[in-house]
């Protein structure tokens, strides 16, 4: 869910999820109404949510907190994606990709 | 090297108790006090006992640097989306003048000498150049892709400017307002600190997660050391020479001994800090936590010392140099300036106290918002029946 864009939410939202290779349902909240109504005050932030409606979880950030966060909303039994349980976390993937699509800005939005 | 324990987030769900009670809940929304937060939330006592909120002023869009042009007093804000730097009278808490830049502004510095103020454009390349005096901008210096950070070096009359997507740190002369260099960083470079006793020049790598440290003399890259995920703040502190920097993606304040240029220790911090500033006390940093709304007030050995909350998303910080104590927070979601007052005079007897977040235990409330590829409006019931984590971000 993205927040605060200030402006441009749509188009900006979709290139940093390009960008990033973000992928699934990404709704846009674009006045903060719901940040609001969770009591969120930053980025990121992580909100796990059990079947029956029940906020388990707010921050979770790091890749540690997050997967002990969703073993717990999990339980003991339901295994994590061999993904979901690597330690050796790094957020960016594809270094050289990255460097060239912000040198050269083909998919951001112009500046003004 | 020492790394303090952060107990998981699920070691914390058994070991706190929720202190939330259900009659200090507002109907349809949450308790009047929530102050912290995104996992935890600070007892607002420290309000008036470990610091002041003195007020809160409308700058733009995603302010990120902040600055005080001291002969003025006045503080500069670069507020990036709206491509503008905000000019702050401090005693009135007022906007007083709106200075168009380049494109993307995200950090900035004064030089005091020739009364220029500093902004690297990150969607311009380029690092315009304000005359406080004139109100505006008088000239730009083009420099490597994506710059972020910026660090005046006054006594070499020099400017170093991280330039993200370009893997540099481009070298400004101040007075003639050429670029006289190019250092070779890593990708992702942006905050710049400088040490002249030392004689050196540190340059965070956001992306490669490392340390870049220049000679200041010959600008030649004398050092490197990997840091954790993010790193995008960092201060000197000027009794040891050590450097602090903020982890942002590893939720770490990472000490770095100056004289070897090796890890001291690895500090936590509350969410995602982005903003690192060594207090002019040199017993202190001020941390700005981006996914916490707050601003962590850390004795040199990690301990936090308060956490005062701010606006939404806080970015840079800086302390006032007028008023020792006194600490500038660009919200870059709330698009305000905040100004508070860190009251202590040492570390407190007691440490900050940590609960749950609010939300926990409570519904999911029921809304609707629009996906971001069709537009098309979703329903959050859409998922109920299931378990589902919501990341929340911005994409700046």
């Amino acid at each position: 869910m993205d927040v605060w864009e200030g402006t441009g939410a749509f188009a900006e939202t979709r290139t940093f999820c390009k960008l990033w290779g973000i992928e699934g349902a990404v709704l846009v909240d674009e006045a903060g109404e719901l940040v609001k109504e969770l009591g969120i005050r930053g980025v990121p932030t992580n909100v796990l949510v059990d079947t029956d409606g029940t906020v388990t979880a707010v921050g979770a950030s790091t890749p540690r907190e997050l997967e002990a966060a969703v073993r717990e909303l999990l339980g003991p039994d339901v295994p994590l994606e061999e993904a979901a349980l690597s330690s050796d976390w790094h957020w960016q993937t594809d270094a050289e990709r990255i460097e060239d699509q912000l040198s050269h800005r083909g998919n951001r939005p112009p500046s003004s | 090297m020492s790394v303090p324990e952060e107990p998981l987030l699920g070691a914390r769900l058994e070991e706190l108790e929720l202190e939330l009670e259900l009659d200090e809940v507002r109907p349809g929304g949450l308790p009047s006090d929530i102050d912290a937060g995104p996992s935890c939330r600070v007892d607002l006592g420290g309000e008036g006992g470990a610091y002041r909120l003195i007020g809160e002023v409308e700058v733009g869009l995603d302010p990120e640097g902040v600055a005080v042009h001291r002969a003025t007093g006045r503080i500069y804000v670069a507020c990036s989306r709206s491509n503008a730097v905000a000019v702050v009278d401090p005693a009135e808490l007022r906007v007083v003048e709106t200075i168009p830049v380049g494109g993307e502004p995200i950090d900035i510095a004064v030089d005091e000498q020739t009364g220029r103020v500093f902004t690297a454009d990150a969607r311009s390349d380029q690092v315009s150049v304000i005359d406080v005096y004139a109100g505006r901008v008088v000239a730009t210096v083009p420099v490597g892709s994506y710059p972020a950070g910026l660090c005046i070096d006054v006594e070499s009359r020099r400017l170093y400017c991280g330039d993200a997507a370009s893997s540099t740190m481009s070298v400004i002369d101040v007075d003639t307002l050429e670029r006289t260099g190019v250092v070779d960083a890593e990708l992702g470079a942006g905050a710049v600190a400088v040490d002249p006793q030392a004689g050196r020049v540190y340059c965070v790598n956001f992306l490669a997660s490392s340390l870049t440290v220049v000679d200041r003399t010959t600008l030649e890259v004398v050092g490197r050391l990997p840091l954790p995920a993010g790193p995008c703040a960092l201060g000197v502190h000027q009794e040891s020479g050590d450097i602090f920097v903020a982890d942002s993606l590893a939720s770490t304040i990472t000490r770095v001994d100056g004289r070897t240029i090796e890890k001291v220790s690895e500090m936590a911090v509350p969410n995602a800090p982005v903003g690192l500033t060594v207090g002019s006390r040199d017993d202190r940093l001020y941390v700005g936590n981006r996914g916490d709304g707050t601003v962590s007030v850390m004795g040199l050995d990690g301990a936090e010392w308060s956490r005062i909350p701010v606006g939404a998303a806080p970015g840079g910080v800086c302390e006032d140099p007028l008023h020792p104590g006194r600490v500038l927070v660009a919200n870059a979601g709330s698009g305000t300036l905040m100004v508070v007052e860190d009251l202590l005079d040492g570390p407190p007897p007691v440490p900050v106290a940590r609960t749950l977040h609010p939300m926990v235990g409570r519904r999911m409330p029921a809304l609707r918002l629009p996906d971001l590829w069709t537009e098309e409006l979703r329903d959050l019931g859409e998922w109920s029946g299931r378990k589902y984590v919501i990341n929340v971000f911005a994409s700046w």
